[in-house]
């Protein structure tokens, strides 16, 4: 369980880990960089992606593979990525935090804003 | 359809790019392109394509040769633990050689921020690409001159009739004796237009841009302000100017310049508007009248060629006005060319060397930079026959050779960062304070921009690292193990690179020496060359009007060892003003000096034929001149006396031909001169002459004199004797100069000879020893030593020595009149000291070999 530093997950990367997850099969770069932007609304550069998710799969939270070819983009294969067991646990685990420091809040903070 | 990303921007990918990495890389930023392209325009889609291309950039996408893994950083480790042990082994050899390049870096650099200081004037002000300096072209039988003075009217016309003239501003020079409660100075008063301060960006310290919008307003430097007021604050104060002729006004300070810094190359002491000039001067103005400097700002956008055309009427305007001057054509000057040309401007009012000054000492901080160069190169050679089994291990151990270079290469780096280090400080703390000293200005150790910095050290760096580092890596790395542990490898001495390496040390040395001695000896010659009349016992007053030239005369006549004094409207060294003179369609321009009849007498002018003036003679007998010698060459007289010139509508009868003079120095060539007779009202100077030895003690009474004669007025005294004091200090400062080059380049090549000598000695040991045992003497033994490098040194002296010369005559010839004719003494001189440090060296080192003990050399091993 113990979230050691290196597989802390930054900001962008749990965003991209999310987007990985939700596009489930049809994960790569260019997939992913789309998905944010249509559903965050931040244009992200396509190198910035291949970065983070290189990393994501160093950490183990996602594994790739090379798709087949096909008539696009010159003939060239698509690196696919998935969600790894453990990229699962690192975002439950992420979200869930999130929900129990949510729900520790007051609802007196909220009168307060009123 | 051909629709592609651009095809660099994909080479550079393939290029940089991981290939493992590759493949998704390029069909991700491919795939976006063709949607972009599609979606936004072809346009659009390839700039983001080389946008993406370049983010792609980083360090975890990049191709990684087997030079970058790990391995070959703990071998860099160790080549720069082997290279700084090595460096310390020998560090004789490498203080020799780290100091010898930062000898050169330093002067490098202290030459490269001159030329970039030069090549930087005036960058300062913001409208420089749309500021021209107008200038003259006036043809003679000298050929084409340029002009800085220009037409009076013509700033005001340019302005009012050409809708592409933003802004002209004109600058007027004058003299005016400057009095703030009780110190009174002559200064350099300028009549400017009053819009200079939006065309130029000179900072004021205090006060308002538009300051000189207001007629009895000025703008003084920040060292005026200092000299009159200290630290009480300028603005508002009133100050009187008392201008040639009696006419004095006053002004209130409107505003103070900031300190002028270093890349400025045009400045003002005192700056009134130019609505003064028309009160001060009697005279129409008329299209004879002329200014000081007249700068043309351009609307953005247009070039000054739409000019050329409708400049025409003005060089008409200007030539019926006069019948001096005929202006051939008008030329805008861009502002940054200004001060480089100002060297051949005349009345130019920006300073700028002489390019031929800029070239010499680039040339000479080349020269040192090739010198130290060779000596590492060849030291670094020679010391590898010591080195040439560590090599060898190396190879025997699998290092190709590549490794081996690398070790060599990080040496020499290390080397030259030691040097550049040393070099820097060098030149912060010795060259450029050195360099200011002779210089009139301050300059500072900085660069015209950050950038070109970086550049310079960068490329200094590279360059000294690959042309000193390379050949001996190169060469080194060839070496077989077989051969070298077989003993079969040569090296060193043997090697006709290494010897024509030394060579080229030495031919430069040699040129320098002998050059050095050529510029100081014809320096000395200078120092003692004469005048055309003897400047000593001479001195003079500078006077404003009649009463105080009848009092002067009073007083000299009182004072008993005043052997004569004189008066003049113009002096020979303080105001020489060249007029147009004609006689029978034949033109020269020469200076003309109007005096009382005893002037050339008292200068002490040889008369060479026909008479002075007679001493009773006066204004009456205005139409006799005195001329002289250039001035007859110049007309082509056979017979000069009582020939007859005119100048402005008068004509002259030639009584007498004195002997010509130099002005200022002997930078140029005598100017033609003639002296006429004028009224006492007309005289401006009072020149006494007295006994040298007691001069100063008569200028000091006169001084007291003077303050119960003209209270108003600041004396204002010159000795003659002093008159080319300028060109001797700017002498005095170039024979230094190449004094210290030249002991520079001797110290390299002598240390040179000293580091290959002592490799070679050291090589040859065994040899010596076998020798020694057999019988040989010191002599021969000293003898064989010496012979090779007896050759070397006479091949150097025969082809350094000529360049040497031939370099200096050029030279001389192009920065003085009549420079010495070259002697064999510089020769001599400097095969001499050559020889003499050369055999110091040589011997020192070779007096340890004939000390050792043969049993020793012999045994060990």
């Amino acid at each position: 369980m113990g979230n050691t530093k290196g597989n802390h997950l930054g900001e962008f990367e749990e965003l991209t880990l999310l987007t990985v997850g939700a596009l489930f099969d049809e994960a790569y770069g260019v997939a992913v960089m789309d998905e944010i932007a249509s559903r965050t609304g931040r244009s992200v550069n396509i190198s910035a992606v291949h970065e983070v998710l290189k990393r994501l799969e160093k950490k183990g939270f996602v594994q790739s593979r090379m798709g087949g070819a096909t008539n696009e983009r010159g003939g060239r294969r698509k690196r696919y990525f998935t969600l790894t067991f453990e990229g699962k646990t690192a975002l439950d685990q992420s979200i869930g935090l999130r929900n129990e420091l949510y729900n520790a809040i007051p609802k007196l903070t909220f009168n307060f804003s009123q | 359809m051909n629709l592609i990303p651009p095809k660099w921007a994909d080479r550079f990918l393939r290029w940089y790019c991981h290939p493992d990495l590759l493949e998704e890389i390029q069909g991700d930023t491919e795939e976006l392109f063709y949607r972009r392209a599609a979606e936004e325009g072809e346009k659009k889609a390839k700039r983001k394509y080389i946008w993406d291309v370049i983010r792609f950039f980083r360090w975890s996408n990049l191709k990684k040769s087997n030079k970058l893994k790990i391995n070959s950083l703990i071998m860099f480790n160790s080549y720069l633990k082997i290279g700084f042990r090595n460096l310390s082994k020998n560090w004789v050899i490498s203080i020799i050689n780290i100091f010898g390049l930062a000898l050169a870096v330093g002067s490098a650099i202290t030459v490269f921020i001159f030329v970039d200081l030069q090549h930087n004037m005036d960058s300062f002000h913001s409208k420089k690409d749309r500021i021209y300096a107008l200038i003259n072209h006036v043809t003679d039988e000298n050929g084409t001159e340029f002009w800085a003075t220009n037409p009076f009217l013509l700033g005001p016309d340019l302005k009012d009739n050409h809708t592409i003239v933003e802004n002209v501003v004109r600058a007027k020079f004058d003299y005016g004796n400057m009095r703030y409660e009780n110190k009174v100075f002559r200064e350099t008063i300028t009549y400017v237009d009053s819009s200079i301060f939006n065309m130029f960006d000179f900072q004021l310290a205090s006060g308002a841009r538009n300051a000189l919008s207001e007629k009895q307003n000025m703008v003084i430097s920040s060292l005026i302000a200092e000299k009159y007021f200290g630290e009480e604050d300028p603005i508002g104060q009133v100050i009187s100017i008392k201008f040639n002729g009696n006419r004095t006004q006053s002004y209130a300070i409107a505003g103070v310049l900031e300190k002028y810094s270093a890349n400025t190359s045009f400045r003002f002491d005192v700056l009134v508007p130019v609505s003064n000039i028309r009160e001060l001067r009697d005279e129409n103005v008329s299209w004879d009248w002329l200014t000081s400097a007249t700068f043309v700002q351009l609307n953005e956008g247009h070039s000054p060629s739409e000019l050329d055309a409708q400049m025409d009427k003005y060089i008409t305007l200007h030539n019926e006005a006069t019948s001096d001057w005929k202006i051939e054509k008008f030329e805008f000057v861009p502002l940054d060319q200004f001060a480089l040309r100002s060297y051949e401007i005349r009345r130019s009012i920006a300073m700028g060397g002489h390019p031929a000054g800029r070239l010499t000492i680039g040339i000479i901080s080349f020269i040192l930079l090739a010198l130290a160069c060779f000596n590492y190169m060849n030291i670094a050679v020679a010391s590898a026959a010591k080195r040439l089994k560590e090599i060898a291990l190396r190879k025997v151990m699998g290092g190709n050779r590549t490794h081996i270079v690398h070790q060599f290469m990080t040496e020499n780096v290390i080397l030259c960062a030691f040097s550049m280090a040393l070099g820097t400080l060098l030149s912060y703390y010795l060259f450029v304070p050195g360099f200011n000293m002779m210089l009139p200005f301050a300059m500072p150790f900085t660069f015209s921009s950050f950038r070109l910095g970086v550049l310079f050290f960068g490329g200094l760096l590279v360059v000294i690292g690959l042309a000193s580092g390379s050949y001996p890596a190169f060469y080194i790395s060839k070496f077989q193990p077989v051969s070298i542990f077989k003993g079969n490898q040569k090296l060193g001495g043997k090697n006709l690179f290494s010897k024509v390496l030394l060579s080229m040390q030495l031919i430069l040395a040699f040129m320098t020496v002998v050059a050095c001695f050529v510029f100081s000896e014809n320096g000395r010659h200078f120092n003692a060359k004469d005048w055309g009349y003897n400047p000593n016992g001479l001195f003079t007053v500078v006077i404003q009007n009649e009463h105080q030239y009848n009092e002067l005369s009073k007083l000299a006549q009182q004072i008993p060892a005043v052997e004569m004094f004189t008066a003049s409207n113009a002096h020979i060294n303080s105001y020489d003003p060249l007029t147009t003179v004609e006689n029978l369609g034949v033109e020269i321009k020469s200076n003309h000096y109007r005096c009382a009849p005893n002037y050339p007498q008292t200068m002490n002018l040889r008369l060479m034929e026909g008479k002075y003036f007679d001493e009773r003679q006066n204004a009456e007998a205005s139409n006799l001149a005195i001329i002289d010698d250039v001035f007859v060459k110049k007309m082509g007289w056979l017979e000069p006396l009582n020939q007859t010139f005119t100048h402005d509508s008068s004509t002259f009868t030639v009584i007498g031909v004195v002997e010509s003079f130099y002005l200022y120095g002997f930078h140029s060539e005598k100017t033609p001169a003639f002296f006429t007779l004028t009224d006492p009202k007309d005289f401006l100077y009072f020149t006494f002459k007295v006994p040298e030895d007691q001069m100063f003690d008569i200028d000091d009474q006169v001084r007291e004199a003077w303050f119960d004669i003209a209270p108003n007025d600041p004396f204002n005294r010159k000795f003659q004797m002093f008159a080319f004091d300028g060109f001797y200090q700017s002498n005095d400062a170039n024979i230094a100069l190449m004094g210290v080059v030249s002991f520079f380049a001797i110290i390299l090549g002598c240390m040179g000879l000293f580091g290959l000598l002592s490799f070679n000695l050291q090589r040859r040991m065994k040899e010596f020893g076998v020798r020694k045992v057999l019988g040989a003497e010191r002599g021969t033994l000293i003898k064989l030593a010496n012979k090779e490098y007896l050759w070397v040194m006479v091949v150097s002296f025969f082809l350094g020595a000529p360049l040497g010369y031939l370099l200096m005559d050029k030279l001389l010839n192009l920065m003085y009149q009549d420079p010495l004719q070259i002697t064999a003494i510089p020769f001599i001189l400097s095969i001499a000291l050559m020889a003499i440090t050369v055999g110091l060296t040589v011997t020192g080192q070779i007096l340890n070999v004939t000390k050792v003990n043969p049993a020793e050399i012999l045994r060990s091993e």
